[in-house]
């Protein structure tokens, strides 16, 4: 048994290792912290490698330079969370690099290794072909992408857009990508963007809540069908797991391990990547998103409620629950 | 007959010098976020700082009612919200001041979000202020120092859920 469980960590290992891609923090300025995988929080300092399931969190001083290898560099922006995860997409196993709030600048020099790299937010992802491009996240759940150079296809809620070079697009928590527009002689400053999709939500923050829970239900929709599938895997590879332990002969053995077991150890290990992928990407739209618009919603009402508080209060605690139900079992303590 | 009296004599002083010791010594080792005067310091501060200093006497992350608050904007539009809104800690006056305890914890409500908080981020001898103010009576966890000051590490209504 105890032997049956160091092979499925081994093999998970092995697929864990593929393709994991770390940035190193070449320059900095001011306090930024760093979250580790662990959620301990820490100062970043220079040379400081960062790891899938890791988050830079700068503050309004803040800037931080990051590069991966001579592939790409990373610039984050003042009051930013920006974080490194890991999901598995066409066999292929692939770090996304997501805004969850604020700002990041993406140079991509190559395009090396396996496959393009992905950008995004909590709730949009990015796939791109040798570019410059801005990624925000709003403080609604909102996504602006600007793209500078290259190309970039942006999906949301299963449509996808594309971009080429001096066209950005937003995309509203829950909803589609929108139309592409021209950069070109419509620059729009991010604060701008920002304070527009804020006073978006201080105007309606009932109906902001609802398409965060809108967006929040379609990722855990995605985190529900990939744990279904780890589930599934998991039961067949233990199965295998059990049947190689009754096979004496050495040769077979090695054929069954190898043609049998170690695929179906790669299909869970696969799945647990993706079902954590979605859980960690519901959890940062619920804490910058849904936090935010909380923030903004009872501070106003510290006094004399907004219009439409209660209907708001009503909306937000209803999807607090829904959350918690929906993703707190795919969560460990230290997500948090 | 005078040296027994003596002695005895020795033995009170010396019994009411040890328990006078002992709560001196008790006194000034509580942690700072603990200290009734440190934190009507932080009090006073909070109600007549300026928005860049209340943003520095804030620790993040911050618990604000259920919501953890990671991002310095957020902070700083806290404030700023609450002021544009009329609160302060207007007459504040500190009632009770002591550990975080499950009452405080309850008092930011019930949810993994709280208690992971409370389990992570709250700073080692962290407090637990009442205040009472002419808007109402909230609760605030206290951590690690600023200077004079423990910093404001969390915020809510005492009633629980500050909503």
């Amino acid at each position: 048994m105890r032997r049956r469980g160091i092979m499925a960590a081994v093999a998970l290992l092995a697929v864990a290792g593929v393709g994991a891609q770390e940035a190193e923090v070449v320059y900095l300025e001011g306090e930024p912290e760093r979250r580790t995988g662990s959620g301990e929080l820490e100062w970043l300092d220079f040379g400081v490698q960062l790891f899938p399931g890791e988050q830079v969190i700068t503050g309004r001083s803040d800037y931080v330079e990051l590069e991966q290898g001579t592939a790409a560099t990373i610039r984050v922006e003042p009051d930013t969370v920006f974080a490194i995860r890991e999901v598995e997409q066409g066999g292929e196993r692939r770090s996304v690099m997501s805004t969850s709030i604020g700002q990041v600048r993406y140079r991509f020099n190559t395009i090396a290794g396996r496959g393009e790299p992905l950008v995004g937010t909590n709730t949009t992802v990015a796939g791109i072909r040798g570019t410059e491009l801005v990624v925000s996240a709003a403080a609604d759940g909102s996504s602006l992408f600007i793209v500078e150079e290259g190309a970039v296809e942006v999906e949301s809620a299963g449509q996808t857009v594309a971009l080429g070079a001096d066209q950005g697009v937003e995309v509203l928590p829950g909803q589609p990508p929108g139309e592409p527009f021209e950069v070109i002689g419509r620059e729009q400053d991010y604060a701008d963007w920002a304070a527009g999709r804020r006073d978006a939500l201080v105007s309606d923050p009932a109906g902001a809540v609802e398409q965060i829970a809108t967006s929040l239900a379609g990722i855990a929709d995605q985190a529900d069908e990939w744990y279904a599938l780890f589930e599934a895997a998991r039961e067949e590879s233990d199965a295998a797991l059990a049947e190689l332990d009754e096979i004496a002969d050495e040769a077979e053995r090695t054929r069954y391990r190898d043609e049998v077991w170690f695929p179906l150890a790669q299909q869970t290990a696969t799945a647990a990547l993706n079902y954590r992928y979605y859980a960690l990407s519901g959890l940062s739209l619920r804490r910058h998103a849904l936090g935010a618009v909380y923030l903004e919603a009872r501070t106003r009402s510290i006094l004399d409620p907004i219009d439409g508080y209660e209907e708001f209060l009503a909306t937000y605690e209803e999807t607090v629950r829904e959350f918690e139900v929906r993703f707190g079992r795919y969560l460990n303590d230290f997500d948090r | 007959m005078l040296r027994f009296v003596a002695h005895k004599r020795i033995l009170i002083f010396g019994a009411f010098g040890c328990a006078f010791l002992i709560a001196l010594t008790s006194c000034r080792t509580a942690p700072v976020p603990q200290r009734p005067g440190r934190v009507e310091a932080l009090v006073e501060e909070l109600q007549s700082a300026q928005i860049d200093r209340l943003v520095e006497l804030t620790a993040r992350p911050f618990l604000f009612d259920g919501e953890i608050i990671v991002l310095e904007q957020d902070i700083e539009r806290m404030w700023r919200n609450l002021r544009e809104e009329g609160f302060a800690f207007d007459d504040a006056v500190v009632t009770a001041v002591g550990a975080i305890d499950e009452d405080s914890r309850r008092s930011f409500g019930v949810g993994a979000d709280v208690d992971a908080w409370f389990e992570r981020y709250a700073a080692e001898g962290a407090g637990a202020a009442t205040v009472e103010t002419s808007f109402g009576t909230f609760l605030i966890v206290t951590g690690e120092r600023a200077g004079r000051v423990p910093t404001i590490a969390g915020f809510t209504a005492a009633t629980g859920g500050g909503s």
